[in-house]
């Protein structure tokens, strides 16, 4: 039995969930700016009500973004505290990813593009083909809006994520498969099960975000 | 008791381990983002942020380990709420409600400038409540009549800029670099501290106010109206201009101490690193006693956390919602 604590705050909701090895407890909810007061909160009524203590887990798993920079550091920071201290091991997924897993577990979807706000007219976005069990992507990549060529995709992609609002004209040319969705912690757990069973774990210190941006956007104080 | 102190409020990752039986910090580690935000010329809220979540987990780890000490030896952690850059407290206070949380310890908000103000009275000997201080730092300039632990009245501050961001400013218009306090201190040495005569802003000023940014100006002119601007005139500048600042800092230590009649001055903050400001504070306050931290508690460090947390651990004073808090009055404890 696989206990794992899996957060997801990359976007504006506080995504929690917690499996005690059979069931799964999930929480998930829109508080933009709110998730840096709540997280532990959350996570303290969410293993009471799986009736776990913070010593019986076996590993903590991050949504490590690119997504929202304080919410990726606010997962990141929380689940180093708890690694290191319970001496168990973090895992980490990119939000992408779970985008993309949630929508290939629900709609069969075989062709994704996750896509990510990522603020000052840019986009996070990467590309998804599943057969099979078999995922592959293409890398991780953060581009301006103008640079989305919606050209290279078909009436089969499927587009998740709140991105794709910044692009959404552009995306109907070619497919009317779109999710709004935000990362969940729920689908993060899912994911985090399977890595964990093939232990692709890292150490507390390894608990890091994917920022995906470069250091010239960065301004003194 | 064991209280694991975390600093982040800044560019500098600080994390220590005080020890009530032994009051002594048993172990500390200090990491300074400087040499990484100097090519920007200040600190980069978000570069700062990002190095402080890499560092947290190694250096707390060291601090343990150079203690002897493991999680489970932990009864409190104290962390810096505020005021400080927001992206990068957040790192800090986050890390510290995490371990609170798992380790089933309380987690203790600690006011940043309260913090450098205790840690004078780790010290022996140690000055005594009520006493006055002086902060002065990149981000601050305050005289504070410290009455009681946590009661604080701020009797004089800066209009404009903090002592350290004037230090800064002038560090760029001789193009030495940053952070400008050390290598301002440095040329100093060579200068002449009377060839130029820079004005004691606000001395003749009916309060204990600072304003630093004037000061910054008369060096921009003094600059522009010399037509050979070679290494000895810099260092005439870096002289004379620092010793301006020791002399207004005395000149309203002088008031503040005669106006709420206290006879002991608490320094503390980055700027009291500087030895040229401590000899003229010292030898200008001859009457009265003078305590500063040493050189490597003036600076942003945890030791100065774990200390204050001493303090608080069984009445933490921040409201139970608020995780960080940028901009915190210290009379609003």
């Amino acid at each position: 039995m696989t206990r794992i604590l899996a957060i997801e705050t990359s976007s504006d909701a506080c995504s929690v969930a917690i499996s005690d090895g059979e069931v799964n407890y999930s929480f998930h909810e829109l508080m933009p700016r709110q998730h840096t007061e709540a997280l532990i909160g959350v996570i303290d009524d969410l293993l009471n009500s799986a009736s776990l203590d913070i010593k019986d887990l076996d590993a903590v798993a991050v949504g490590c973004g690119p997504g929202s920079f304080t919410g990726i550091r606010l997962a990141c920071s929380t689940a180093q505290g708890i690694s290191i201290s319970q001496n168990i091991r973090g895992i980490v997924v990119s939000s992408l990813d779970i985008l993309a897993s949630s929508i290939n577990r629900i709609e069969s979807a075989e062709k994704i593009v996750s896509i990510v706000d990522a603020n000052m007219d840019r986009l996070y976005l990467a590309e998804y083909n599943y057969s099979g069990q078999l995922l592959k992507n293409s890398e991780l990549t953060s581009i301006t809006r103008n640079a989305f060529n919606p050209e290279k995709y078909d009436k089969e992609t499927f587009f998740i994520g709140e991105g794709c609002r910044l692009i959404l004209d552009s995306i109907k040319e070619v497919s009317s498969l779109i999710s709004f969705e935000l990362p969940s912690a729920l689908e993060l757990l899912y994911m985090a099960k399977d890595k964990h069973s093939r232990k692709d774990t890292v150490a507390s210190e390894q608990i890091l975000p994917l920022y995906l941006t470069e250091e010239s956007n960065w301004v003194k104080s | 008791m064991n209280i694991l102190g975390i600093e982040t409020s800044c560019d500098e990752t600080g994390i220590a381990i005080y020890n009530t039986e032994k009051q002594s910090i048993i172990s500390e580690q200090l990491f300074s983002q400087a040499s990484k935000h100097a090519e920007y010329g200040g600190v980069v809220p978000e570069l700062a942020s990002r190095d402080h979540l890499i560092k947290i987990i190694p250096l707390i780890k060291l601090t343990l380990d150079e203690a002897e000490l493991e999680f489970k030896d932990l009864d409190g952690i104290a962390y810096t709420a505020g005021p400080g850059l927001r992206g990068p407290l957040l790192i800090g206070a986050s890390m510290a409600k995490s371990l609170a949380f798992s380790l089933k310890i309380p987690s203790i908000a600690i006011h940043h400038m309260e913090a450098h103000l205790l840690i004078n009275l780790l010290e022996d000997p140690a000055p005594k409540f009520p006493f006055l201080t002086l902060l002065i730092s990149g981000g601050h300039c305050l005289l504070i009549n410290a009455k009681e632990l946590g009661s604080y009245d701020i009797v004089g501050q800066t209009i404009d800029d903090a002592v350290g961001e004037a230090f800064d400013k002038v560090s760029k218009l001789l193009e030495l670099g940053y952070p400008g306090g050390p290598l301002i201190e440095k040329l100093a040495k060579s200068g002449d501290s009377s060839a130029f005569s820079f004005p004691r802003p606000m001395t003749n000023k009916n309060n204990l106010d600072f304003s630093f940014s004037g000061l910054k100006t008369a060096v921009f002119y003094a600059l522009k109206d010399t037509k050979v601007i070679n290494k000895q005139i810099k260092a005439n500048i870096a002289a004379s201009f620092q010793d301006a600042v020791a002399d207004t800092l005395l000149i309203k230590s002088k008031k503040a101490l005669e106006e709420t009649k206290q006879n002991e001055l608490v320094i503390g903050g980055g700027v009291a690193s500087n030895k040229y400001i401590r000899k003229k504070l010292v030898e200008g306050l001859k009457d009265n006693k003078i305590y500063f931290p040493p050189l490597e508690r003036c600076t942003d460090n945890g030791a100065m956390v774990a200390f204050a947390g001493s303090f608080y651990l069984s009445n933490s004073n921040l409201a139970k919602n608020d995780l960080v808090r940028p901009k915190w009055p210290l009379s609003e404890l």
